[in-house]
């Protein structure tokens, strides 16, 4: 018993310290989102800090391994800008989430340290865009960081090669939300890890536009993040799990310059947004719940889910009776005869003995008859040519 | 099958002769003559088009430019179609007594026809194709040639112990820059073939999740579900159904057919199959439509080529087929012929080279072959072997697995898993 509390606590102590700053009391409900998609990883204790109240805004930056600014607010104090800029070019780890990109124009460290220019007005010809536009060439009176809502349409493209980005998807569709157009800064020295469509049919730029950058300061390792703005939106970009797994590795890259954390098993991909109402996959046995439901003419996502899920588990080799089981459970209990049916048709292929007691029973009934008798001829099929 | 049979060799005799209405008149009246110079209805290829939609209703148009081509009758689950089938085929010559068909048993039964125009979604091919062949019609048939491994070899057979001339609907083998392209390969002047890359269309935007509704007026919606498992109505018929797997496979297996088939072709490769497969799909989670958005599969040969086979935004040269030498690549699609050195392009093929197949138009090469009797130049197995590797490509991509595949036997040897997946069972009271 000893031991365990032991290293339990030694668990606890080694969870990296965060800070994230409200920089006003609307960001208070921002803050506690972020909190708790870095907490899901067990990797970083989150303590959040309110800056609204300048004087009262005294944080010691080098008690944290990490720090993430999530919107702008009033000017800090000199003495706690220095102390950030700083604990920044002594090697600390920041976070800048979107709404923070516009922040403090006046500060001039500031816009160095994000790599972005701060937002709002012409740009600047004598001033680098981050990604694409030589702004020499480029005659257009952009606005710097102009924002359009984009629907559900944009496709983030991944530098591959960085940890952060490395393994996931390459494209993937992102939930409605707000993008920046022309970010600019002379203080930009990092990578582009993502950039996205900015729709022209929503009033966009036309052109790819950076979502995912990094950036460095002195010692400091910078993320940056332009996705998920608006929190009214239900379920929103907060809750897409594109914008969770790249802040959740953005933050730990920050902290180490590597990212230990797996690839997660459910992704948006290039067809289909994928959104996480508790900023976490669901379990096996969620997906099973809320695929019990399924009609013809309705979403069919939880059951894709657990498609996609069988497909990852085989091409990692691992025994597929786990999934048959569920399956069985599933046929053999109070669910929609759709699902039903879905259920059978993913056995056909997968399936063992192990599932035929409970095809025979489906076959029996006229509404799951077919899908039985289907999925019966398939196994059948294979036992033959065995 | 014995009317066919004599009608078929009397065809043969007057093309190979050359002298058949020398030695007809005292067969075939003087009123039976076509008029005004037109091919006597003796000489003329009749034909039925078994699903009369916009690709079949294209496939027999291209027809009837040919004057020895008589349309007679016309069948779909869709009575509107026939009725435009009909319409046409009557206006175009001139007559008023085409037939219509809502099932195709029905017409196999009526009609005697030489041939018969195949386009149908690809679900029902299997069954059809081998219905008509039994009856020894010649068949001009849509690719891909199968929805399943299973289907497309049920199709060889029949085509071949019925001993019909099959032409498959992979028509830029009949375009001479395809052909080109391939002498050019299969010659080596890009050197030896090491690997090859096939790209097909990307996959089409989702329509979302369409509610049931009800069945439009004059479509047997059952009979056009078949063998496929019951599903409701929901908007999704004509055209669209090959964004569904329990109907097609989706852009990946519908151009197989296409850009694959050029690859063997130009590989020599005709009758070959891969032995290793593995790749991945992009799927979509929502919608109606449910083949893969993006798609992305390596088939190794036992020769050592590959084949990489992926929507055309993943590949450099996008759509079409460029095989990769040690002296270069050469890349082929709808659009012309490019290299990586444009002076191959210029290259005579000399004499003692190999020459691939010459067919002057894909339609034409079919109704020659009805007449003489020799091979089309997408026969029955190489249509078979080209739509193999798209299948093999999305039993790889649904079961992720790494496959080794016995192209001889057609079986998978290292997975009971991907051998399920092929075959599609049939809904009842359908089978093959």
């Amino acid at each position: 018993m000893a031991v365990t509390i032991l290293l339990n606590a030694c668990q606890f102590s080694s969870k990296y310290k965060s800070l994230i700053i409200n920089p006003d009391s609307d960001g208070q409900e921002r803050s506690e989102v972020i909190a708790t998609i870095l907490e899901k990883t067990d990797l970083f204790k989150v303590q959040t800090m309110d800056a609204s109240e300048t004087e009262m805004f005294q944080p010691v930056f080098t008690k944290y391994d990490l720090v993430v600014l999530t919107g702008d607010g009033k000017n800090w104090s000199d003495e706690v800008q220095n102390a950030f800029t700083n604990y920044v070019e002594q090697g600390g780890a920041v976070i800048f989430h979107h709404p923070t990109a516009h922040s403090y124009n006046d500060w001039e460290t500031y816009s160095k340290i994000t790599g972005i220019q701060g937002w709002g007005f012409l740009a600047d010809p004598d001033i680098k865009y981050i990604f694409e536009i030589d702004p020499k060439s480029d005659a257009k009176q952009n606005i710097v960081g102009s924002t359009q809502t984009i629907a559900y349409s944009f496709v983030v493209h991944h530098n591959s090669d960085h940890p952060i980005t490395q393994g996931l998807p390459n494209r993937w569709m992102h939930a409605e939300d707000d993008l920046f157009n022309y970010l600019q800064g002379s203080g930009f020295n990092g990578d582009v890890l993502a950039n996205a469509y900015s729709d022209t049919t929503y009033n966009g730029s036309g052109r790819y536009e950076p979502v995912l950058f990094t950036n460095t300061f002195g010692e400091g390792r910078i993320f940056q993040t332009a996705l998920a703005h608006n929190l009214t939106r239900e379920p929103g970009p907060y809750h897409c799990a594109g914008f969770i797994v790249t802040l959740q590795r953005g933050a730990e890259w920050a902290v180490t310059g590597s990212v230990s954390q797996p690839l997660p098993m459910d992704f948006p991909n290039s067809a289909s947004t994928m959104t996480w109402l508790d900023y976490e996959p669901l379990t096996i046995d969620e997906l099973f719940t809320k695929a019990s439901s399924y009609e013809y003419g309705k979403s069919r996502m939880y059951l894709s889910d657990i498609s996609e899920r069988i497909r990852h588990a085989n091409s990692m080799q691992e025994d597929l009776g786990y999934y048959e089981n569920k399956m069985i459970e599933f046929l053999n209990s109070d669910v929609s005869v759709e699902s039903k049916n879905y259920m059978m048709q993913e056995l056909s292929w997968m399936g063992t003995e192990a599932c035929i007691p409970t095809l025979k029973e489906m076959a029996s009934h006229n509404e799951t008859m077919e899908m039985a008798q289907f999925a019966m001829q398939r196994l059948a099929t294979q036992s033959d040519s065995e | 099958m014995s009317k066919n049979s004599s009608r078929r060799d009397f065809l043969k005799t007057t093309l190979v002769s050359g002298v058949g209405l020398a030695i007809a008149p005292h067969v075939i009246p003087a009123s039976a003559l076509g008029r005004g110079g037109a091919t006597p209805p003796s000489d003329r290829i009749v034909m039925a088009v078994i699903g009369a939609g916009s690709q079949g209703m294209g496939d027999a148009r291209w027809f009837m430019q040919n004057p020895d081509v008589q349309l007679v009758a016309a069948c779909d689950v869709d009575e509107t179609r026939q009725l435009q089938a009909k319409s046409e085929f009557d206006r175009h010559h001139q007559t008023s007594d085409s037939r219509t068909y809502l099932d195709y048993r029905e017409l196999l039964e009526k009609e005697t026809v030489d041939g018969a125009i195949l386009a149908l979604p690809d679900h029902w091919h299997a069954l059809i194709a081998t219905a008509v062949a039994s009856k020894g019609i010649d068949i001009y048939g849509e690719k891909p040639l199968a929805r399943s491994i299973r289907d497309g070899r049920a199709i060889v057979k029949a085509a071949q112990e019925n001993n019909i001339i099959w032409q498959t609907g992979s028509w830029q083998r009949s375009r001479p820059h395809f052909r080109r392209a391939c002498e050019l390969v299969i010659n080596g002047r890009i050197g030896k073939i090491h690997h090859v890359e096939v790209g097909l269309p990307d996959g089409v935007k989702s329509i979302g999740t369409p509610p049931i509704m009800p069945i439009p007026e004059g479509l047997d919606w059952n009979f056009w579900l078949g063998p496929a498992p019951t599903k409701p109505f929901r908007g999704v018929v004509h055209w669209n159904w090959r964004w569904i797997m329990d109907y097609s496979g989706g852009q990946m297996t519908d151009w197989s057919g296409h850009h694959i088939d050029i690859a063997h072709w130009g590989l020599g490769m005709d009758h070959e199959g891969p032995v290793e497969i593995e790749g991945k799909g992009i799927y979509p989670r929502e919608g109606i439509y449910d083949v893969p958005v993006e798609y992305d599969f390596t088939a190794r040969y036992k020769n050592g080529i590959t084949i990489r086979v992926a929507n055309q935004s993943r590949l450099p040269h996008d759509m079409g087929t460029t095989w990769y030498g040690d002296a270069g690549w050469i890349s082929v699609d709808r659009q012309g012929l490019t290299a990586e050195n444009p002076s191959v392009l210029e290259e005579t093929i000399g004499e003692n080279e190999i020459h691939l197949y010459k067919s002057p138009d894909h339609v034409r090469n079919f109704l020659d072959c009805v007449k003489s009797r020799e091979e089309t130049i997408t026969p029955v197995e190489v249509a078979h072997r080209s739509i193999s590797v798209g299948l093999l490509g999305e039993i790889a991509m649904l079961t992720r697995e790494k496959l080794q595949w016995d192209p001889e036997n057609e079986m998978f040897t290292n997975s009971s898993h991907a051998n399920r997946l092929l075959s599609r069972p049939y809904r009842k009271p359908w089978s093959l």
